[in-house]
């Protein structure tokens, strides 16, 4: 059954015999004197069975005996309400609701039983006398009372708390503090609670009404205390969301007064959980600034802001504000800013389609297709071509280039819906007639603003032909856009369209999630009564269980009245409304002509009624950014942007197992975007209000962001409401391939194609994007939170790609250039001791060359003597060695080698593939590839003296290049570990952001990674390369070019670091910030 | 010489360095799911079943389809005991599948709403917080498969049980299955040392996962990459069943389809969603209905084909619905708009309870009240309207999933997959 808004339209005055009547509960009498009261002053116009010639009939409705009450109080008798509360209201209701309905009126729980003694000590009568002071506490915070009824578990029925004790409490600490303060708001006659079980009179001296309604409802259900209690902290299906929470005063006053109710029934004080944030540690500032510069700026942060970032939270502040400019951090409000509107679904690369090529609504773009059409010119058929793209690409980015342009501007975030003007790239300005001047008319991503004058409307003035292709022949003028932000942006009205009978409701519901943080749905009970969902008498209108929602939609919906199903403005056949002919065809429809908005719908409003017709968004703009919780969904808006998680949906059912954990963390969560929402309207730290910048500061600065670990164990309840919190985001595809590109200095897969409208991509935002959890802004709209399988190995597909890459290249940098490797030597294995790298020159007769090897460990090693730089084939680069010899530091000589002997020396010549490096040419050893080695027991450390008698032959211009080793027996110990392992220490605090000390377990792990590969490579005779087989690829990325000599590596370092990169790379926390 | 003997010679330590790490070994201990398969067919935006499996002849007062004008119920085709409604291409359908399916008529959505529809309809109630069937059903069925549920973009709660897999581009399948081959023959690196890259890491989280102090979230996350990392041989193996490009289909939905089967016959996937749009029919709704219901038998005959090719169709499951039905008359708009009384339909080969039709709504589509006793609507004491909530408590019995952590609130249980109901 649908339930009825009742209004009584009582006539006259002369309740006062009703008004001071203290007679109990004698219902029988109450009848009577409701009778008596009715007949004279309500039957007039409801008449004397309640059918009503004026007004509501009284004979038919559903609503509860209180709501009856309710209504008769706060609206009969019109033009003086004061006249019949209390008793009156009270008789008048029980005999409409027996006489008229025959119903039985419900037993009042906290009436006295008649049965028994008046109490003695009855609540003053007088509000102006002071209240009893004992037993009730006078700190509203105060524990209750101690019920000196101890507490049987199985007895049968529950100690009452003396009534007496409960209406002190409550008129004293509930009734203005709790219930006038912020339950009537909503909960009241005509407030969008109105239809909840609990309705209260909004005024003063209503205690003793609204404590009745109170106790009432409380003992209408058994597991009313915790509901209430859960329902104000924003759980259990609560419209009006977070009201109250576990800290506040208000919160513990009607905790007291729900205990009083119980009894010694009461429920335990459990429901709170303590504070939020107990036990959770934060991340050092350090930390934070990187991960904020990860995030918004897609760089590491320099040592200067670390140093900014270090001084203190001031100095945090400024650096985490610092990193908001550049490129990236533009590109990030870009991302962030459609991962909520979603318009990049309609971009030409998307996945649904923008304008028609041939929209007659926008004569540049219709006539130029038509032009295009008809020619057969290539060239003019591409510019055209580039035109509409660059126009879809133009108009399904304005939206977010708005919100950039607001933000890096730092002009008021409010201006997001209030800017009259739009954001405008060359192509978009085109079709809107615009006269913004570009730098480069042909960059499809220079954006300016600028306002729309390009659209036409489809009245008598314009006359199209439709010969082929259709052309705009004549036309009135172009329409000055009313430009509301982001409301009318047409790919936003494109991208959430509306249809005939949608209205624009589906927008109304955009417009209030996004803009005012109210889910409509979910702010008033949803009905699942099978005939309020199958009525069909304009349910929308006229029933309550439907009224509830749309009397807040459907007005909001009308200020949309000007926009058609798709995008323009008025587009019905004579241009004065966008109302669609199945509504103003439709003879049996209330359309009347020059109406703009149906009239079987509300009417446009907002805070108040929209009167404005043309510019009816742009009041609508401006009245939302004037609402408090315009600022509250502004956190909201970007709130996943900074912490990678949605935020927590008020748990509904109180039955879950976790409903309590996730209502503590729904209630913290709340609490603090609430207060983020404050200090964003008024400006945070006297700053300017309603900047953006200022707000992600806050938001980086909250512990939501910055929680990174627990001093303590966690319950599970405790796991459950942390579970949102913290660091260890899952980088985005956007993010995963920045930071590549700031560590490796390029990107996966980059390219760069100056005719393509967007000429920059990767493959991480481009072509793995929704595979790397990213979103398509249309069907996949949702980014993943946590890594798959697959997601997985695109990681793994991105690290094996650029790995080996980014090592050729960096090490073909001076060091001082370098990204990664700025103090590694390619030549430094785990087993060095000691290097020197020689070149020897092009000649044909040996010379002396010598080289220092400081050594620090004594001991069995051997001296190696290897050529960096071979060539392929005969005649290649090669080095003919006459002779070497080694002093210690004492002078004393160790070696002393004739090269053609070296075999019958105890030495090797040593090739990579096993076999003989080079060969015995007369008295020299020529050496084309490989090593000669030789082992030498050092007694001493210090610096050894090497002279090594040669010459060489280039190739390619190139002369040859020898290092000369020591090199241990063991990876261990040894100089080319400590170096190694700097380098190692450098790289987990690069890529990684851990600090680790030289001694530490992680940093050994990945050490004896490093040596496992390298080994594999040093033993195996693989080839000196880095492209050793089919199995290894190294291509160099755009605009790079590797040369053979870059690929080249004799001591398989380059390989293996290339390696250490891929370990990186896939790293957990390379993945996580 | 021998490069090894000349090391070891010269003195050098040997390759084989103590590392705190395996071998790959969860790779090589991949075992192909061969259990129970399990499909969502979410038919999005709310079908007119009083034009497919719950057909309505109009009343005297009512336009409820055209195509009926001039018939009566009598006039129904049946296919078996089913009768369907003579539109789109129903006739081939219903006539085909009868013996294979259950449809549960007169389900009381109890929502108009798209977004509470949708959940309503896949995870059983209208509050947030329950799974949807297909992640309760990989949860435990292949919670340890490497993509274990696929989502497509249709409903996909997991409750934190499981985490889906996404797939939308065969071109960037290959690649993503087998990330480390480099064209036809080549790789990046030698796998072997991927192997020991990635058993050092998993070595290094699995001493990260049991750290003092660590916050739900980082916990959530390094178990996610900790179970998510060694699968090579299991995608290698889902790669080995894609078949060429050519062979790839090119309808969204059908792609949708073909994906799920041949994870499902490689082994790696126990349990999908398929997300067919195109019912919201506020306008037009005969043509918009006539599609969405051709693509939707469509599809569900090239599920059993595609299964029944690749070897799986025996063990599959399917369960179609959508988020609420259509007004039983049509709008201004010769649209029909959203009715909260619905339908589902259960299909597997030869089912045993197929052929059936339990419960029904009446002539102007409201919900009856079925005996939970006697899957009869006869009106007799304990008779209760059915809801999404009853639909999955038995299909989770069916399927031997476990309610723990998410029962439901219905006080009685209805046996629709007992034949000899009904």
């Amino acid at each position: 059954m649908c339930a009825v808004l009742l209004i009584l339209s009582g006539c006259e005055s002369g309740y006062d015999e009703l008004q001071t009547d203290d007679s109990g509960d004698d219902r029988g009498a109450e009848v009577t004197q409701g009778q008596a009261l009715y007949q004279a002053h309500c039957a007039v116009c409801h008449e004397d069975q309640g059918q009503a010639n004026l007004g509501t009939p009284l004979n038919q409705f559903s609503d509860s005996f209180e709501i009856l009450v309710t209504r008769t109080i706060q609206t009969m008798p019109p033009g003086s309400t004061e006249d019949c509360v209390g008793d009156c209201a009270e008789a008048v209701s029980e005999y409409i609701f027996e006489s008229f309905l025959g119903q039985d009126i419900p037993a009042d729980p906290t009436d006295p039983d008649p049965t028994e003694p008046v109490p003695t000590d009855p609540v003053p009568t007088d509000p102006t006398d002071p209240v009893p002071t004992d037993p009730v506490p006078t700190d509203p915070t105060d524990p209750v009372p101690t019920d000196p009824t101890p507490t049987d578990p199985t007895g049968p029925d529950p100690t009452p708390t003396d009534p007496d004790i409960i209406s002190a409490y409550y008129l004293e600490n509930v009734e203005n503090q709790v219930v006038q303060e912020t339950c009537v708001e909503c909960h009241s006659i005509n407030e969008a609670a109105q239809s909840s079980d609990l309705v209260f009179l909004a005024g003063s001296n209503l205690a003793e009404e609204n404590q009745l309604t109170f106790s009432q409802y409380f003992s209408s259900s058994s597991n009313r205390q915790n509901v209430i209690l859960s329902k104000v902290r924003g759980g259990s299906n609560h419209g009006g969301l977070l009201q109250l929470s576990c800290d506040d005063a208000e919160f513990k006053t009607l905790e007291n007064y729900l205990q009083l109710l119980a009894g010694s029934a009461a429920a335990d004080d459990t429901i709170c959980a303590g504070s939020f944030w107990d036990g959770v540690t934060l991340s050092s500032s350090e930390d934070t600034l990187r991960r904020a510069a990860l995030i918004t700026a897609g760089r590491l942060p320099n040592s200067d802001e670390y140093a900014q970032a270090q001084s203190g939270d001031a100095g945090l502040r400024l650096a985490l504000k610092g990193l908001m400019q550049g490129e990236n951090f533009h590109d990030f409000l870009i991302r962030a800013a459609n991962d909520r509107l979603l318009t990049l679904a309609v971009a030409p690369s998307g996945e649904t389609n923008f304008v028609a090529k041939n929209d007659t609504f926008y004569p540049v773009l219709a006539n130029g297709n038509y032009e295009s059409s008809a020619s057969s010119d290539p060239e003019e058929q591409a510019n055209f071509k580039r035109l509409w793209d660059g126009y879809e690409l133009g108009a399904a980015m304005a939206p977010l280039e708005l919100v950039a342009y607001v933000v890096e501007n730092e002009r008021p975030y409010t201006e997001v819906l209030t800017a009259n003007y739009t954001l405008l790239n060359p192509y978009s300005a085109q079709i809107y007639n615009s006269d913004v001047e570009f730098n480069d008319p042909n960059d499809a991503l220079e954006f300016k603003p600028g306002v729309h004058r390009g659209q036409i409307l489809n009245d008598n003035n314009t006359v199209i032909i439709r010969d082929g292709q259709p052309r705009v022949d004549s036309h009135g003028g172009f329409i000055e856009y009313p430009h509301a932000g982001l409301l009318n942006e047409p790919s936003v009205l494109r991208r959430f369209p509306s249809t005939d009978t949608n209205r624009n409701r589906a927008r109304a519901n955009w417009a209030f999630y996004e803009f005012l943080y109210v889910d409509i749905e979910k702010s008033a009970a949803r009905t699942t009564d099978p005939e309020d969902l199958a009525d069909t008498d304009n349910p929308t209108l006229n029933n309550p269980a439907c009224t509830v929602c749309h009397v807040v939609m459907d007005p909001v919906a009308g200020a949309f009245q000007n926009y058609g199903d798709t995008m323009h403005y008025r587009d019905a056949k004579n241009g004065l409304s966008a109302l669609p002919t199945s509504y103003t065809n439709d003879r049996e429809s209330e359309y009347q002509e020059g109406d703009i908005w149906f009239r079987d719908m509300l009417a446009p409003a907002f805070n108040g009624e929209i009167t404005e017709q043309e510019n009816s968004l742009q009041v609508l703009a401006q009245r939302i950014t004037e609402d408090d919780r315009f600022s509250v969904a502004s956190v909201v808006f970007w709130w996943s942007s900074i912490m990678s998680l949605p935020i927590h949906e008020a748990p509904e059912e109180i039955s879950d197992a976790s409903y309590l954990a996730k209502l503590n963390a729904y209630e913290a969560q709340q609490g603090d975007i609430n207060e983020l929402a404050t200090q964003f309207s008024q400006g945070f730290y006297g700053g300017t209000v309603y900047n953006l910048k200022d707000l992600l500061v806050e938001m980086m600065m909250s512990s939501w962001f910055q929680a990174s670990g627990t001093s303590n164990a966690l319950s599970e309840d405790r796991e459950l409401s942390l579970s949102n919190a913290g660091v260890d985001r899952l980088l985005t595809p956007e993010s995963l391939a920045l930071k590549t590109k700031a560590l490796l200095g390029f990107s996966w897969g980059e390219s760069t194609d100056a005719d393509d409208l967007d000429p920059y991509s990767d493959f991480l935002t481009n072509k793995y994007v929704t595979y790397y959890g990213g979103i398509d802004s249309f069907g996949i709209t949702e980014r993943s939170k946590e890594i798959t399988a697959l997601m997985s190995n695109v990681a793994l597909g991105n690290a094996l790609q650029v790995s080996c890459p980014a090592v050729v290249a960096d090490f073909k940098r001076t060091k001082d250039e370098r990204l990664i490797f700025n103090d590694m030597d390619i030549y430094v294995t785990p087993v060095t001791q000691a290097h020197e790298q020689i070149e020897v020159l092009n000649g044909s007769a040996a010379v002396s060359y010598t080289a220092t090897l400081s050594v620090g460990n004594t001991g069995e090693n051997r001296l190696r003597i290897s050529l960096d730089n071979p060539t392929n084939g005969n005649g290649g680069r090669r080095v003919y060695i006459d002779s070497f010899t080694m002093i210690d530091p004492s002078g004393s000589q160790v070696i002393s080698v004739q090269a053609e002997d070296i075999l019958i020396s105890g030495g090797v010549a040593l090739d990579h593939d096993g076999g003989t490096a080079g060969s015995k040419q007369g008295d020299f050893w020529m050496l084309n590839s490989g090593y000669l080695e030789i082992p030498v027991a050092l007694n001493s450390t210090g610096d050894y003296q090497l002279t090594l008698h040669a010459y060489g032959v280039e190739d390619e211009g190139i002369d040859p290049l020898i290092s000369a080793y020591i090199n241990d027996a063991n990876t261990a110990g040894t100089v080319g570990e400590a170096s190694i392992k700097q380098q190692l220490q450098k790289m987990h605090d690069l890529f990684l952001g851990e600090s680790l000390s030289t001694n530490s377990e992680e940093l050994q792990d990945s050490y004896d990674v490093l040596v496992a590969l390298w080994q594999s490579r040093w033993n195996a005779g693989t080839s000196p390369n880095v492209e050793a087989s089919n199995d290894e690829s190294c291509d160099a990325p755009a605009g790079l070019l590797f040369s053979t000599e870059d690929k080249k590596d004799p001591q398989h370092m380059q390989a293996t670091w290339a390696r250490m990169v891929l370990y990186f790379m896939t790293d957990y926390k390379f993945l996580h910030e | 010489m021998d490069r090894r003997k000349f090391l070891s010679m010269l003195g050098y330590a040997s390759a084989s360095l103590a590392l705190p790490i395996g071998n790959m070994t969860h790779a090589a201990e991949f075992v192909p799911h061969t259990g129970q398969l399990f499909l969502t067919v979410q038919a999005g935006g709310g079908w007119d079943v009083s034009s497919f499996c719950d057909p309505k002849v109009n009343t005297a007062d009512t336009v409820i389809n055209n195509w009926a004008v001039g018939m009566s119920a009598d006039d129904l085709p049946k296919a078996g005991n089913i009768p369907y409604a003579p539109f789109a291409n129903n006739a081939a359908f219903f006539e085909r599948f009868s013996k294979d399916m259950l449809v549960i008529n007169g389900v009381d959505m109890q929502t108009n709403s798209h977004r509470v529809g949708v959940m309503h309809a896949w995870s059983g109630r209208t509050s947030v917080g329950f799974p949807s069937m297909t992640a309760l059903f990989a949860h435990e069925h292949g919670p340890a498969l490497p993509v274990s549920y696929l989502n497509f973009g249709g409903y996909a709660e997991t409750a934190g049980l499981i985490r889906y897999s996404r797939i939308d581009k065969v071109s960037e399948l290959r690649s993503v299955l087998e990330p480390n081959i480099n064209g036809s023959s080549g790789r990046f690196y030698a796998q072997s040392d991927v192997n020991l890259i990635v058993a050092a890491q998993q070595a290094r989280l699995e001493k990260m996962k049991v750290s003092d102090g660590l916050l739900p979230r980082q916990k959530s996350a390094m178990e996610a990459y900790y179970s998510a990392r060694p699968n090579t041989v299991a995608l290698e193996q889902f790669a080995s069943v894609i078949p060429d490009d050519s062979l790839i289909e090119n309808s969204k939905t059908l792609f949708q389809a073909q994906i799920a089967i041949l994870g499902f016959k490689a082994g790696v996937t126990c349990a999908a969603d398929i997300d067919a749009g195109g019912f919201d029919s506020h306008q037009n709704n005969d043509n918009e209905q006539t599609n969405a219901l051709t693509n939707l038998t469509e599809l569900l005959t090239y599920i059993w084909d595609y299964a029944e090719a690749q070897g799986v169709a025996d063990r599959l499951t399917i369960m179609v619905g959508s988020d609420f039905a259509r007004t039983p008359y049509y709008n201004n708009s010769d649209g029909k708009n959203h009715w909260p009384v619905g339908s589902y339909i259960m299909m597997n080969k030869d089912a045993s309870w197929g052929n059936r039709v339990i419960n029904a709504s009446d002539e102007n589509q409201n919900a009856l009240a079925l005996n939970p006793d006697t899957l009869l609507v006869d009106g007799e004491e304990g008779s209760t309207t059915l809801h999404p909530m009853h639909i999955h408590s038995a299909l989770r019995n069916e399927l031997g999933l476990s309610s723990s952590g998410f029962a439901f609130s219905n006080s009685q249980e209805f046996d629709f997959f007992n034949a000899g109901l009904g």
